[in-house]
């Protein structure tokens, strides 16, 4: 089954290229092929579910082809636990997706169907990567498409949003790109091959000051993409201005970079400089959930209070992360599929609205409940979700976060500062979620409650069939998140048990003192065409130990169902 | 083994005159003058490549002093046609008149 | 040491070039071309259109065919050398040398002139400036470059350089009815002289503190060197004079004006093949000269050419990018991206000198990355030409050129990206693959770290014309039922570049494996 991955990565840009040849005039025909082609890589996608039981904490389906021999690379790619749910939540928002900008996008639909499917295969590729140079080469071609559909589909100020966008995520990834070329020059110091592979650099061990280095540069790439507090200026810019599927995408996938990065490499390749500047990402992200949801509370715009509510999501996704025990980053995940669902839902729902009335202003908007009762009841599901309502997607991941943060004390490792103060982060974190609950109870207030004042809302229609089918999907895995979570815990929990055990391992190794070396020893990695004298440079470290399989550890409980 | 002290007035010499042509390209505001002065320059080179030949009993540098003047020629029969181009847009052959192009 | 035929042999690519040269300026000479055209003597304001609007009959369209012909040919000879060239060859008593380095560096200056010379005719037929001469120039040009990355002696160094420039000064030039033109090839002539001047006395210093003008034996002779000022100046000479050519800071003030005065395809060419040969003989001349073990502070000495490197590669990808930000013309913005370049390029450089042999391939790979890539460009700038005398270089004349003329925009994207430094191009990798060889060596992390600062930078300003493309709208109607110039050749040489900067971004691993078969002799 090693073909699903490269099937479900490359599927889309084959549509993409199908759309290229075809007549731009033949407007319907793309659409329709670009929601085919979309539908198909799903159900291929479902495909990479068989092999999961439960119990597989390391990657499935790898493949592992030489790229570019010369310089080690490789094309390679894998799913876990992790990656699994978001690989999906992707090929499941991108139908959503075509068929949501059915009407929305009229004019050069043929560009747009291209770029949305080109965005596809590099939001995917990205996830399955398990090579950092293709890692790179995937984060980087996300890039142009998403600045595409902002700059052309996108409302009055889309020039300045799209370049801003586009300028924000350069500044990290360039960084990025250094830092990954760093730990390159380093696996190849401490073996004498040159790699990017994933396993190389988790094994990898710099000392304590470049493991800051790095770790601050992964760690700025990924943070102004989740976007962590002040960093995410760039958002509520690029969220206002794009058409509704760039919203979509953009906060239901591509924030989720930022996260999974953060989770994937900067976490696990630098356990001592997450030891010492983990406590101020900590307060950023608290910084961020506050800050984020008192500024949504000051909105007028819909959308732009979608986008804040977004930045404080995120915070309690980063704080999740940050504190390093299964419960949390299992909440952390589940809060980022949650966070997908439900935001990029109230996003199509502002976008049916904006399509209606060409604004987003809510003092434009009251009682529409009587007017368009169906759209009013899936906005308020995705209101609730937002909110994190019990059996609905958004209270799981919030619930495990807070609960994990306010045990992190007790189950990380004692000597990291990082925990001293977790019972603060967490009634801090709770008093994010509470306010979250007034700004978006406040603003479906002003817009279904109330009487329906203003004349030009009087003739709106209620939803159509499409816009339904674009709604139904949505609200459906809303409450499959709410209501069943073990669906997905199931899977995730090894593979985070995995990540945390060998961030442990990494961290209680030590920091290298000088030198670069290799944690663990891997034979066969060794014989491979390797001058023996760089052999000497293994002296002096830890016993053997193989990190990157640890044995199939049981899952400790996780409080999964609440 | 550096050369005989008399070498070296031929060299400074050499040198002045590779300095003269020099400011002539950068200050003089006539193509003709400055295609001039770079001739200067060419043939003080060569005269420094004679003196080092000759102060060290070597030909080589005499043999390059050959290809440079036919260098020299080709340069100049290019620069004067470029000249002629140029003057026949704009009737002058002043450098500061070439300000088509100035941000 | 008498005069060898196998030596004929081994230079049969510069042979051809040469000969071929001549073939096609005798042709141009005795083929009968009916006089076209009102000529420009008469005193019509010059860029008036009636000027412009005299027909011009389609003569002499076998010339590029039968150049491109030639130049395919001279590949075939270069693919023909490759297996004999493992072992360096020193050929006419030490003056030429056949190595893989020399090879492949003719091969991408082949390469980028073959591309370029495909869009030539449309363009010249468009611009209303056919100039039968053009190819044979072309020709000659290119036999200076292969000279210039063949050179084993400071003597054909010039020699190649001279020729080289000749010609190009000639092309720059050759649109005789535009001021612009004949403007900057008076300034490239003038500077470009004054340049030569300078190398010719560099060599007379080295030659005279050395007591000899062949590279090897410079290296040979640098422990016993008889006056270490006069080498050092005679160094410094000489690195000025080929930093002119690759137009790197503060050597690049013609570069602006030349590359936006010449016809398009002449801009294209300078900046592909002339900067790739002048680095050619940058890295001979660094790396062949003046690198020797014994005496490390010629390289790598406070006043050594590492360091001199090291400076004109900060100046120039700071100040390239910098004043880039703020052009309005297209091919003068390409101009000063092409500045930045040759910063990038010179990491490449000052790394051969710091780390070694590993940064040759980047360099290679880098120069061919971005010389298919500038040679598309300005194809597409050829291709979308309005009408005689009408170019398309204001910025905003680009806006909505995604609607009208939605492939060329295409290929323009890419060649921006790839400019740009996105994958999966060949200019993300080159910078790749060159940063990768840089950072082997610590002390280079702050001339990287630059690196990559400036190419944020020119994202900016590359996806400006991206913007222009495709966000914006076009302000004003073109010309009703003209048709642009791109006919199938040019129209080819778009797609060749397109393709090539794609397949080397995406299939790296073939040129680089070649790249790094490519050894550099001595």
């Amino acid at each position: 089954m090693s073909w699903i991955l490269t099937l479900t990565t490359f599927l889309p840009l084959l549509g993409a290229l199908v759309c290229l040849l075809l007549p731009r005039e033949e407007v319907g025909l793309l659409r329709g092929v670009g929601l085919s082609v979309a539908l198909l890589t799903f159900l291929f996608s479902l495909g990479i579910l068989s092999g999961f039981n439960g119990q597989t904490a390391g990657f499935l389906h790898e493949v592992d082809l030489p790229w570019v021999q010369a310089l080690g690379i490789r094309y390679h790619l894998g799913v876990d636990g992790i990656s699994l749910w978001l690989v999906l939540l992707t090929t499941f928002l991108m139908p959503v997706v075509m068929l949501s900008s059915w009407s929305a996008i009229a004019d050069k639909v043929r560009e747009f169907t291209v770029a949305a499917l080109v965005l596809e295969t590099g939001m995917i590729g990205g996830f399955l990567a398990l090579d950092l140079f293709l890692f790179y080469v995937f984060f980087e071609v996300m890039l142009i498409p998403m600045y595409f559909i902002i700059g052309v589909w996108g409302g009055e100020r889309r020039l300045y949003a799209a370049i801003k966008f586009v300028l924000y995520t350069m500044v990290g990834s360039l960084l990025l790109l250094v830092a990954i070329l760093y730990l390159y020059v380093k696996v190849h110091q401490a073996t004498g091959t040159w790699s990017f592979a994933y396993a190389d650099m988790q094994r990898l061990v710099l000392s304590e000051r470049e493991q800051l280095y790095c770790f601050a540069a992964f760690a700025l790439a990924f943070c102004i993409k989740v976007p962590l507090f002040p960093l995410h200026t760039w958002l509520p810019d690029a969220h206002v201005e794009a058409p509704t599927a760039g919203s979509v995408i953009l906060a239901s996938v591509l924030l989720k970079y930022g996260t999974y990065g953060l989770l994937r490499f900067a976490l696990p390749l630098f356990p001592h400089a997450v030891a010492e500047v983990g406590p101020l990402l900590a307060a950023l992200s608290l910084a961020g959930i506050i800050y984020g949801s008192l500024v949504a509370y000051a909105q007028r715009d819909i959308k732009k209070l979608i986008a804040y509510s977004s930045v404080a999501h995120m915070g309690i996704v980063v704080l999740g992360l940050l504190m390093l025990n299964t419960k949390a980053v299992n909440g952390a995940i589940y809060q980022m599929l949650a966070h997908g669902i439900s935001t990029g839902a109230l996003f199509l729902c502002v976008g049916v609205l904006y399509e209606r009335r060409h604004t987003r202003r809510m003092e434009e908007f009251g009682g529409l409940w009587a007017q368009m009762p169906v759209f009013a009841g899936f906005f308020l599901i995705f209101t609730l979700a937002s909110v994190g309502l019990p059996g609905l997607c958004g209270f799981v991941g919030e619930f495990l976060v807070l609960a994990g943060t306010m045990s992190a004390g007790r189950t990380a490792f004692a000597d990291v500062p990082l925990f001293g103060k977790a019972h603060l982060y967490a009634a801090l974190a709770a008093t994010g979620v509470v306010l979250g609950a007034v700004y978006m109870l406040w603003m479906f207030q002003r817009v279904m409650l109330g009487p329906n004042e203003n004349p030009k809302n009087r003739k709106l229609r209620d939803l159509t069939l499409r816009e339904g089918m674009v709604l139904t999907p949505m609200a459906v895995m809303a409450f499959w998140l709410g209501l069943y979570p073990a669906t997905f815990l199931r899977d995730m929990n090894p593979a985070v048990h995995r990540t945390l055990v060998a961030f442990k391992e990494k961290y209680s190794a030590g920091a290298a003192d000088a030198e670069p070396r290799m944690l663990g020893q891997d034979k066969n990695k060794k014989e491979e065409g390797q001058p023996p004298a760089k052999q000497d440079k293994e002296e002096g470290q830890p016993p053997a130990q193989q990190p990157a399989q640890p044995p199939a550890a049981s899952p400790p409980g996780t409080g999964a169902t609440p | 083994m550096l050369p005989l002290s008399y070498f070296n007035y031929y060299l400074a010499l050499g040198a002045v005159l590779f300095a003269i042509g020099a400011v002539g390209v950068i200050a003089r505001r006539n193509a003709l003058i400055a295609l001039m002065s770079v001739e200067l320059m060419l043939n003080a080179a060569n005269l420094t490549l004679v003196v080092f030949a000759r102060a060290q009993h070597d030909m080589r540098g005499q043999a390059v002093a050959f290809l440079t003047i036919a260098v020299a020629a080709a340069e100049a029969a290019v620069g004067l046609a470029i000249v002629v181009g140029v003057f026949r847009n704009r009737r002058s052959t002043q450098l500061d008149d070439l300000t088509m192009m100035k941000h | 040491m008498s005069f060898d035929l196998e030596d004929l042999r081994r230079t049969a690519p510069l042979l051809l070039l040469s000969a071929a040269g001549l073939v096609l300026l005798l042709l141009e000479a005795f083929s009968r071309v009916r006089l076209i055209g009102r000529h420009y003597h008469k005193k019509l304001p010059p860029e008036t259109s009636e000027a412009y609007a005299v027909p011009l009959a389609g003569s002499r369209t076998y010339l590029m065919p039968l150049t491109v012909l030639f130049l395919a040919a001279a590949l075939g000879l270069v693919v023909w050398l490759w297996p004999e060239a493992a072992e360096p060859h020193y050929l006419y008593r030490r003056m030429l040398v056949l190595d893989r380095f020399g090879l492949l560096l003719s091969g991408v200056c082949i390469t980028a002139a073959a591309i370029g010379a495909l869009g030539a005719p449309a363009y010249l037929r468009e611009q209303r400036m056919e100039f039968g001469e053009y190819y044979a120039l072309l020709l000659l040009s290119l036999a200076g470059m292969v000279m210039l990355v063949s050179a084993a002696d400071l003597v054909s160094l010039l020699l190649g350089v001279e020729t080289m420039s000749l010609g190009a000064y000639v092309l720059t030039g050759s649109w005789r009815r535009s001021p612009r033109s004949s403007e900057a090839a008076m300034k490239y002539f003038l500077m470009g002289a004054f340049v030569s001047a300078i190398l010719l006395y560099g060599i007379a210093l080295i030659y005279g503190s050395t007591g000899t003008t062949e590279l090897a034996e410079v290296r040979a002779h640098l422990s016993e060197m008889r006056s270490a000022p006069v080498f050092y100046l005679g160094m410094f000479f000489l690195l000025a004079g080929l930093a002119f050519k690759i137009a790197a800071v503060p050597f690049h003030m013609w570069a602006p004006d030349v590359y936006e005065g010449a016809p398009t395809p002449v801009t294209g060419f300078m900046m592909a093949a002339v900067k790739t040969a002048a680095f050619g003989g940058l890295i001979r001349l660094c790396v062949g000269g003046l690198t020797s073990g014994r005496v490390p502070e010629v390289s790598t000495g406070p006043t050594g050419w590492v360091n001199v490197l090291f400076v004109l590669s900060a100046l120039s990808m700071t100040l390239g990018n910098l004043a880039a930000l703020r052009q309005e013309n297209i091919k003068r913005l390409l101009a000063y991206s092409s500045i930045a370049h040759a910063g990038y390029l010179l990491v490449g450089v000052v790394a051969l000198g710091v780390v070694g042999d590993a940064a040759r391939a980047p360099l290679i790979y880098y120069l061919l990355g971005y010389a298919v890539t500038v040679v598309g460009a300005m194809a597409v700038v050829a291709a979308l030409a309005m009408g005689p005398g009408q170019e398309r270089l204001p910025i905003e004349q680009w806006a909505g050129l995604g609607q009208r003329h939605p492939a060329m925009a295409l290929a323009m994207t890419l060649f921006l990206l790839s400019l740009g430094g996105f994958p999966p191009t060949a200019g993300f990798f080159g910078k790749f693959y060159l940063f990768r060889a840089a950072l082997q060596n610590p002390s280079l992390l702050l001339l990287v770290l630059l690196a990559i600062v400036n190419s944020l930078v020119s994202v900016y300003y590359y996806l400006r014309i991206v913007t222009a493309m495709y966000f914006r709208t076009p302000q004003e109607e073109e010309v009703e039922g003209h048709v642009p110039a791109a006919q199938g050749a040019l129209r080819l040489a778009v797609l060749l570049a397109a393709l090539l900067v794609l397949g080397l971004g995406v299939w790296p691993g073939w040129a680089a494996t070649v790249a790094e078969a490519a050894k550099l002799a001595g």
